[in-house]
């Protein structure tokens, strides 16, 4: 076997992929290919982040209005309850910009062990992330929506019945990001320790 | 056919729009073929549509035809191999080797070769498919972060594999 006329073999082959002028993605279509997948991923991050706006935007106004209600109502349990799930709103929204600020920036240009390097980082902060949301997320708001009814409604059996369903979806909320964080990127994040190893093995 | 043994590349650095389509048109034959040796069937399209977008994005860090091949080998396979951890792990060679003969496909050396590829984890198989575009172990040293030793030895591995687990049934 002549390694040398493989190559030859291998470079002179057609590939099916991209040889095709006739489907308007031969090389004078490149740039708008080019421009559609980066409408398309434009799109996709606007809608990301419209989403995260409308929630804050949805339960910032109605808790702020929520505290200020129940303040002059003297009701403060609620009112400073409704202030926590305010602030604790403002809190996720900045955190999750932040953490998508931070993570680590993937140059494609770089040479692979770098990429891999990088893309593991990014992902270990994602894993992290959903892992964590416990403490960051489905705890305070759980607390903070717990409280304001306790202190409109007493305690009582319609308390606990309330606290019990904000619990178990809480709960299901938790499980479901672990979940995850489990089969989405845990094996990602192996996968790439494995090609590293693989690059770093001889 | 041409043989492309050395990258065309503009003689311009800086990449416009026009110098871009003409690099892309001018290496869109490499491209899809790293497309093709990385997308599941059916997705090598995609694939290579991704490393284009990809390319664009990254034209900042192109530093002119000196540095051309490298950068454009670079972010192929950085991206081939992150689209290729979202789909199946290789198949095994006896199962390729078994498919190859049941279906009764005659055995030349280019299907075996490319069964040989798919057979392969992401990274022996950028070290075998960036030999196979004509990179020396310098250039595939630079592609991938690896030493240029580390690079032959595992060239020589995977040559003598290839001919032993698949050359040496059909000779």
């Amino acid at each position: 076997m002549n390694w040398r006329h493989l190559q030859h073999q291998w470079q002179a082959a057609g590939t099916g992929a991209g040889n095709s002028n006739g489907n308007g993605n031969g090389t004078d279509g490149v740039m708008a290919v080019i421009a559609a997948r980066e409408r398309a991923l434009t799109a996709a991050v606007r809608f990301r982040d419209l989403i995260e706006s409308v929630a804050a935007l949805t339960l910032m106004p109605l808790f702020s209005w929520a505290a200020w209600h129940e303040g002059r109502a003297g009701n403060l349990v609620s009112a400073l309850a409704a202030v926590f799930l305010v602030l604790w709103a403002l809190v996720v929204i900045l955190m999750l910009r932040r953490a998508r600020r931070r993570l680590p920036v993937l140059r494609p240009d770089t040479d692979l062990r770098r990429y891999l390097l990088a893309e593991r980082d990014a992902l270990q902060a994602q894993y992290r992330l959903l892992d964590r949301i416990l403490g960051w997320y489905v705890a305070p708001c759980a607390l903070g929506v717990i409280v304001f009814f306790v202190g409109i409604a007493g305690m009582g059996p319609a308390s606990l019945l309330y606290a019990t369903l904000v619990l178990g979806l809480g709960a299901g909320i938790w499980r479901w990001n672990r979940h995850v964080a489990r089969v989405r990127y845990a094996p990602r994040i192996a996968a790439i320790a494995r090609e590293i190893e693989a690059i770093d093995k001889e | 056919m041409q043989r492309e043994s050395t990258l065309p590349m503009p003689s311009t650095p800086d990449l416009d729009a026009v110098a871009f389509e003409r690099l892309i048109g001018e290496n869109r034959p490499r491209l899809a073929r790293i497309a093709r040796s990385y997308a599941a069937q059916g997705e090598a399209e995609d694939l290579l549509q991704e490393i284009l977008l990809q390319l664009w994005r990254a034209r900042e860090g192109f530093r002119g035809q000196a540095q051309a091949g490298t950068w454009l080998y670079r972010v192929a396979l950085n991206t081939a191999i992150s689209h290729a951890r979202r789909r199946p792990p290789p198949m095994p060679v006896d199962a390729v080797e078994e498919r190859l003969h049941s279906a009764g496909d005659p055995l030349d050396p280019q299907q075996l070769l490319t069964a040989f590829l798919a057979s392969l984890d992401e990274i022996n198989r950028s070290v075998l498919l960036l030999s196979l575009e004509g990179l020396d172990n310098a250039g595939i040293a630079e592609v991938t972060g690896m030493r240029a030793g580390a690079v032959a030895t595992r060239l020589t591995r995977l040559r003598q594999r290839f001919e032993q687990d698949y050359v040496g049934e059909t000779a």
